[in-house]
């Protein structure tokens, strides 16, 4: 048989057909298909063998007890004990990763030692007037900065002013909610729902009680409230007065249901309801604070405050709490002072501790409190808040980096206190900042031999139990042979809670609410538009950024320069779903993306308190350290 | 009598206890190694295998109530639409646990699953995937990373149902604890609103509340059967939740 050329084209061309149907090809686009998913480029998550570790979440005052699955040291996954975690607790072992981290000490952009950094302050220090800003109070690193400044010459310990726990503040100290007893909350724009106190103790006790909450806002508490009562922006303390009045206070003649109603725009029958389930259905109890947007005012927080008085509240749903045993050497401290009781001008060292993320103030505010030529020290991890305004940054720790303790949060009727372990190295120029608050006293010592020290404190009383979050068993502290075994016991996770609480009513006698005050400002807040500004619990502090999640893919919360409006308001504005607008008041300007959004009252411009916007900078800060409300005007940008 | 093997894996979400935290959308990223948004992505491109929608009530203030939903997939019992579009074989319905797997290795990204389901519950990686320096150690052993140019999705969390066969059968068992194949969205939610279980257990907890009268499907004239059951006492969440997802603006094909 001869061969010719067209015989091997033919074969060629069958075997190319042929091949179609056999399985080659498709099992070489599979292999394709694989190796195409295999570049070096690629992450490879880490392998090794898996553990699970115990911590407690550090990110806000919640103290929510953490499940760490880890790779080898590392933590790969985070979970609840007992219970969910709110997403930037979730996502709390990234933030070691946060790519806007401080990496060194530096003195207005410029790298310095932390020995230069702790001359300068030191030096400064000496000249008196030294402040420090605690963004997180009632820690053992609180205790370092009261004792140092007790010792400082017109030495300031300030706390944010926006605290959850400001109604008990307001009630003077020392207590604790006991929402378990409440059969009625009535929420002065506290976000119990959103984030607030503890969310587990929150959303068990959610079921036994009526929530009434009073906010302009329809926030997400108000949405899921069985009662929402949609007060005029800054007008809640007269509504506060109207329930007073009609509990029996003398200090709120005036404010009848009526008046009230002309004030808040809440409708006369909705408050008697309300006043009414307050007297009658059970314990109640009334929340001022919390709110991460700004706090209210004295006279404003007196009022709230005032009603838990007239409620029968305390003793019941507001119940004495016993302090957490402090080490020997802390008996002189430096008390709280309260923002506005600070003279403008007044403070020569600003030292901030921005580790512990809090509720922000605007930076206008502070700026305003400092002496000319005063020296800022931010301990922080990112230039995203008050560091970026800072003469010196200092690297921090962040969550899981070192120990830290965690203090009972503002809903927990007794004592509690556990400790977050550092679970992973700190880079190494990091310094925690009651250590170098430590340095710059020369007092020697770290916060790991107070937190040690603490922990035998607490061993000596002998009271209470400890709780182990692995397996939930309670330890009598009685039962635990020495200091050391409980200090073991909180490295693996658990949390030492003080025996009971007294049922005994503390017998506070309340100041005169200054209801002229209130009436004067009430009235001046019928603005013709209204900024209020809102936020979320621990967001003014680095996040990880798998929140993108949450802002940038889903929109599920308001996105930087976003500005909800509602839709009548803002036809009246000639300004489009999406469209750009710019929002001014006596403070500033800032372009905004409207979002339309029929949950807003007419007349009000809510927009989103999150790094990088400046909305809280454009927000008018009142004399009195007030921010929840400004008047504004928009246009169309 | 021999061990139960195969189970209909579902979820009953009860809307009104949603707060709208977003704690599931952060849990199943972390979980199943999705990375976070690259500059340039918007809600139409991002990758969330779950999403909370919020919806409302419709009225003017102060009637105006609104409620947030977390949707992924529904995994679609019966007439599977992003089974039967796949031309790759990508998609498959596991016949022991009802739970329809996405398989990115034979995903080409031709985007007809996305163009299919009626849920937009699906998925394209615009980008590949980039962690900020460092996070990478931060990642789930057990969950791959996918590349750009693939479809995914929701597949109740994989990782964690191989995790709990591989304890049982380490025990020497053949079923699964069902303590131990918990989603991470289930595990993640504060407010306890997910409930996740074998359908076919007419005991378990999500079969009582997938049966209860409050309960819904989200398009059900579909028929697609739906192992995602909502439930509201609120009459107008079901109405809202339809046109929400009807009207989703997710990018489904379009480059």
């Amino acid at each position: 048989m001869k061969l010719a050329r067209r015989d091997l084209l033919k074969l060629a061309g069958g075997a190319a057909l042929g091949t179609f149907f056999t399985p080659a090809p498709w099992k070489a686009l599979d292999d394709v298909s694989i190796w195409t998913q295999n570049w070096s480029w690629m992450p490879v998550p880490p392998r090794g063998e898996a553990t699970t570790r115990f911590t407690t979440c550090t990110l806000c005052p919640a103290g929510c007890p953490v499940r760490a699955r880890c790779i080898g040291k590392q933590p790969v996954s985070l979970a609840g004990v007992g219970g969910g975690l709110c997403p930037a607790g979730l996502a709390g072992h990234h933030l070691p990763h946060y790519p806007g981290r401080v990496r060194g000490a530096s003195h207005r952009g410029t790298r310095c030692t932390m020995d230069a950094a702790v001359a300068a302050v030191r030096e400064v220090a000496k000249g008196g007037r030294v402040a420090i800003l605690d963004q997180r109070p009632g820690r053992t690193a609180s205790l370092v900065y009261r004792r140092w400044l007790a010792g400082q010459e017109g030495g300031l310990y300030l706390t944010p002013p926006a605290r959850e726990d400001a109604t008990l503040v307001a009630l003077g100290g020392g207590l604790a909610f006991n929402l378990d007893e409440a059969r009625t909350v009535v929420s002065f724009g506290a976000p119990l729902m959103e984030g607030w106190g503890s969310m587990a103790r929150v959303l068990e006790s959610r079921p036994k009680f009526h929530l009434v909450q009073i906010e302009a806002r329809q926030s997400r508490t108000a949405s899921m409230a069985d009662t929402w009562l949609p007060a005029k922006p800054g007008t809640e303390a007269a509504l506060a007065l109207g329930l007073a009045h009609l509990l029996g206070s003398q200090d709120a003649g005036r404010f009848t249901p009526e008046y009230v109603e002309r004030i808040t725009g809440v409708p006369a029958a909705q408050v008697r309801q309300v006043a009414r389930r307050m007297k009658d259905a059970g314990p109640a109890v009334v929340i001022g604070g919390g709110d991460p947007a700004g706090p209210f005012n004295r006279e404003e927080e007196q009022a709230i405050a005032g009603l838990n008085l007239l409620a029968g509240a305390m003793g019941r749903t507001i119940v004495p709490r016993a302090e957490v045993p402090v080490p020997a050497g802390f008996d002189k401290l430096a008390a709280e002072t309260a923002l506005d009781d600070v003279p403008d001008g007044g403070i020569r060292l600003l030292i901030i501790d921005e580790a512990a993320s809090g509720n922000p103030v605007p930076w206008s505010y502070l700026k305003r409190k400092l002496a000319p030529g005063a020296m800022v020290a931010a301990a922080a991890c990112s230039l995203d808040g008050y560091a970026s305004h800072a003469d010196y940054v200092l690297p921090a720790p962040v969550y899981m980096e070192t120990a830290q303790d965690v203090p009972a949060a503002c809903d927990s009727p007794a004592a509690t206190f556990s400790m977050a372990p550092g679970l992973l190295a700190p880079p190494e120029e990091t310094i925690e900042p009651a250590d170098f608050v430590l340095r710059v006293a020369g007092e020697g010592g770290t916060l790991a031999e107070l937190l040690k020290a603490r922990v035998e404190a607490i061993h000596k009383t002998r009271r209470g139990s400890v709780v182990t979050y692995a397996d939930g068993t309670a330890t009598p502290l009685a039962e635990m042979a020495s200091a050391d075994d409980l200090a073991k016991a909180f490295k693996a996770g658990a949390r030492w809670t003080d025996a009971g609480t007294s049922s005994e009513a503390p017998g506070i006698a309340f100041a005169a609410v200054d209801a002229a005050a209130i009436e004067r400002r009430a009235a001046s807040a019928q603005f013709p538009l209204a900024l209020v500004p809102f936020g979320w619990r621990g967001a003014a502090g680095p996040v990880s950024p798998i929140f993108s999640k949450l802002y940038q893919e889903s929109r599920v919360r308001s996105s930087e320069g976003e500005a909800r409006l509602n839709p009548a308001t803002a036809r009246e504005y000639g300004i489009l779903d999406g469209g750009l607008m710019v929002v001014e008041t006596s403070c500033g300007s800032q372009a905004m993306t409207a979002c339309l959004d029929e949950g807003v009252m007419p007349g009000v411009i809510e927009a989103a308190i999150e790094p990088g916007t400046g909305v809280l900078e454009i927000c008018d800060v009142e004399d009195w350290c007030g921010w929840r409300t400004a008047p504004a005007r928009m246009r169309r940008a | 009598m021999a061990a139960k093997t195969k189970a209909r894996y579902g979820m009953s979400i009860d809307v009104d206890r949603c707060t709208g935290c977003g704690a599931c959308m952060v849990a199943c990223a972390v979980e199943n190694n999705i990375p976070p948004a690259p500059e340039g992505a918007t809600d139409r491109k991002g990758i969330t295998w779950i999403r909370v929608y919020k919806i409302d009530n419709g009225l003017p203030f102060p009637q105006n109530r609104s409620a947030w939903v977390p949707v992924l997939c529904q995994q679609c019992g019966e007439h599977t639409p992003c089974v039967s579009v796949c031309p790759q074989n990508a998609v498959e319905v596991d016949k022991t646990t009802g739970v329809v797997g996405q398989i990115p290795e034979r995903c080409l990204g031709c985007r007809y699953c996305m163009a299919a389901c009626p849920y937009q519950a699906r998925y394209f990686n615009w980008w590949d995937p980039v962690w900020p320096a460092g996070m990478e150690k931060t990642l789930n052993p057990t969950v791959s990373p996918r590349m750009r140019g693939v479809v995914e999705k929701c597949n109740f969390c994989h990782g964690r149902l191989h995790e709990a066969r591989a304890k049982a059968a380490a025990a020497g068992r053949r079923e699964i604890d069902p303590a131990d194949y918990v989603p991470a969205c289930v595990e993640a939610c504060p407010a306890q609103a997910i409930t996740f279980g074998d359908l076919d257990d007419r005991n378990s907890q999500v079969a009582r509340e997938s049966r209860e009268g409050s309960a819904f499907h989200l398009l059900e004239r579909l028929h697609t059967g739906p192992k995602i059951t909502y439930r509201s006492g609120r009459p107008w969440v079901h109405d809202a939740l339809e046109i929400k997802v009807a009207n989703n603006k997710k990018e489904p094909v379009r480059g």
